[in-house]
Parts: structure tokens; sequence; C-alpha cells
């Protein structure tokens, strides 16, 4: 009956040990799928957010002569120009310093790109300007580029 | 009744530590999928997010171009074959655009796959003259 018992308990130690290697090793593998999960979706959405928000804007604002492009303080920016109470104000959309900014302010304010308030982390944007169409190259903080193309239905 | 075998505490135990992975493989593999489908989800999802940047530029293109193929592939970098441009990207997505005329405006079809599965298919149109 010794023998029994002994061995008995030696096959619920070595169960035991299986069902705790077990659960460890599903617990790394869980953890490990959630932070590449993790990863790739923040990666994803810094991909996507700049770039997504500098079209939307630009649409928002799509009006005769209300979008240019032009250089900001040494940064390639858009400038869309909208008019409150017969007063002329801009919106500079730029990268600087490693940052996303906008800056809003009255047109010819003198204010500078540091003035601007900083959005989400980017390494740069080219804008160049063929006719109606606007070609964006986004560089988010990871140093990926994208490019978005923009036509302007109201002749910008 | 006599001869009835009585259980030591080692086989009690070794019972409830059978049920207890019973319970625990259970769970494993329920969760198991579910990471397994979180992974395929937000791969699916960022494939999806560079599909719809893609398109909507290629339909910023086509409006740009008036609707025309060929100028749209200047501006994109694709080819056009046999009225249907094709576009290859980087990342393993084909875009495909079509064009006709409409009454009074230039009407276009773009779709775009990725490992033979179709992604998106929007209706896009000009009213824009060809520069």
């Amino acid at each position: 009956m010794k023998a029994r018992g002994g061995a008995g308990t030696a096959a619920s130690l070595i169960v035991a040990c299986v069902f705790g290697v077990a659960m460890l090793l599903s617990l790394t593998t869980g953890a490990g799928v959630y932070r590449q999960v993790q990863q790739r979706v923040e990666s994803s959405a810094s991909e996507r957010l700049g770039i997504t928000y500098i079209t939307a804007k630009i649409h928002a604002s799509d009006a005769d002569g209300a979008v240019r492009t032009g250089d900001f303080g040494g940064e390639d920016a858009v400038f869309l120009e909208e008019r409150i109470d017969g007063i002329a104000f801009e919106t500079v959309i730029y990268v600087h310093d490693g940052w996303l900014m906008e800056l809003f302010a009255g047109k010819d304010s003198g204010m500078g790109p540091d003035d601007g308030q900083q959005l989400i982390p980017a390494e740069g944007l080219e804008i160049s300007q063929s006719g109606r169409l606007l070609s964006l190259e986004y560089t988010d903080e990871n140093g990926r580029s994208e490019t978005a193309y923009v036509f302007l239905r109201s002749g910008g | 009744m006599e001869n009835r075998v009585r259980p030591t505490r080692a086989g009690l135990f070794a019972i409830e530590l059978l049920i207890a992975v019973c319970v625990f493989v259970f769970c494993a593999a329920v969760c198991g999928g579910l990471f397994v489908r979180a992974e395929v989800t937000s791969r699916d999802s960022v494939v999806l997010n560079r599909a719809v940047n893609e398109a909507r530029s290629a339909a910023e293109c086509f409006k740009a171009a008036g609707g025309d193929l060929d100028a749209t592939a200047r501006l994109l970098g694709g080819d056009v074959e046999n009225g249907v441009l094709v576009i290859k990207t980087d990342e393993g997505l084909i875009l495909n655009m079509t064009s006709h005329e409409e009454e009074g405006f230039t009407a276009g079809e773009l779709t775009v796959y990725y490992d033979d599965e179709r992604l998106i298919r929007w209706d896009v149109a000009s009213l824009e003259e060809t520069p």
C-alpha cells in the first residue's frame, strides 16, 4: 500500500508540474501576442493618424482661395485661410522639431514655427503642388513614409 | 462491501488536479483562439488601413486627371493594360481602376486586392475636364 501511495504522489506531482509549465507557457505566449498586437496597432495608428489629419483638414477647408502651400520658417506647410467676422485667420500645418504642429493665428501675425501647438510626433512633411493636386509625403516618428494626394475641388 | 478500495489522499489530489488541468486546458484553448483572432484581426486592420489610404489617393488622382486613366497612371506610377489601370504597391496591394463616360462626367470603378481577396470596391467620378 505504501508503494502505491508513493507512486500516486509522484504522479500527482508530475501532473502538477506539467500543469504549472503549461500555465507559464500559455501566459508567456498570451503576453507575447498581446505585445505584438499592441505594437502593430500603435505603429499603424502613428502611420495613418498624421496624414489622415492633414488631408481631413484640407478637405474641410477646401474653399475658393482658402488652401495654399508654402514655406513656414524653413518647413513645408499647408496654409488654410478662413475669415471670422471679416478678419482673416490662418491655420498652418507643418512638421517642426519632431512634431506635427498646427498654428492658428491671424493672417500675417508674424508668428513662427515654434509658436504652434504640438499634435503628434512626426519626422517630416514634404508638400508639392501640381495644379490642383497636392502631394503630401508624411514621415512618422518611426521613419515610415506615406504619400497621400489631395485634389482641391475648389481650385485652392 | 468489505473489499471496497478506500481512496488515498494522493489519489483524491490527483483527481482534483486532473479536473483542474481539464478546466485549464479548456480555458487555454479558448484564450489561444482569441489570441489568434486578435493577431489576425490586427494584421487585417493594418492592411485595410493601407488599402483605404492607397484607394483614397488613387481616387484623388483620378479626379485630378479628369477621369483619364493614362494621366492617372502617370501620377500614381501604374500601368494601363486593356483599359484597366493596375497599380502594385510595395505592401502587396493591387489597385485596379476602370473608367467609362457617363452623361456629363467620367465614372470609374476602383478595387483594391490583397492576396487575391477584394478589400475595397468604390465607385469614383470626375466632374472635371481632362487637363
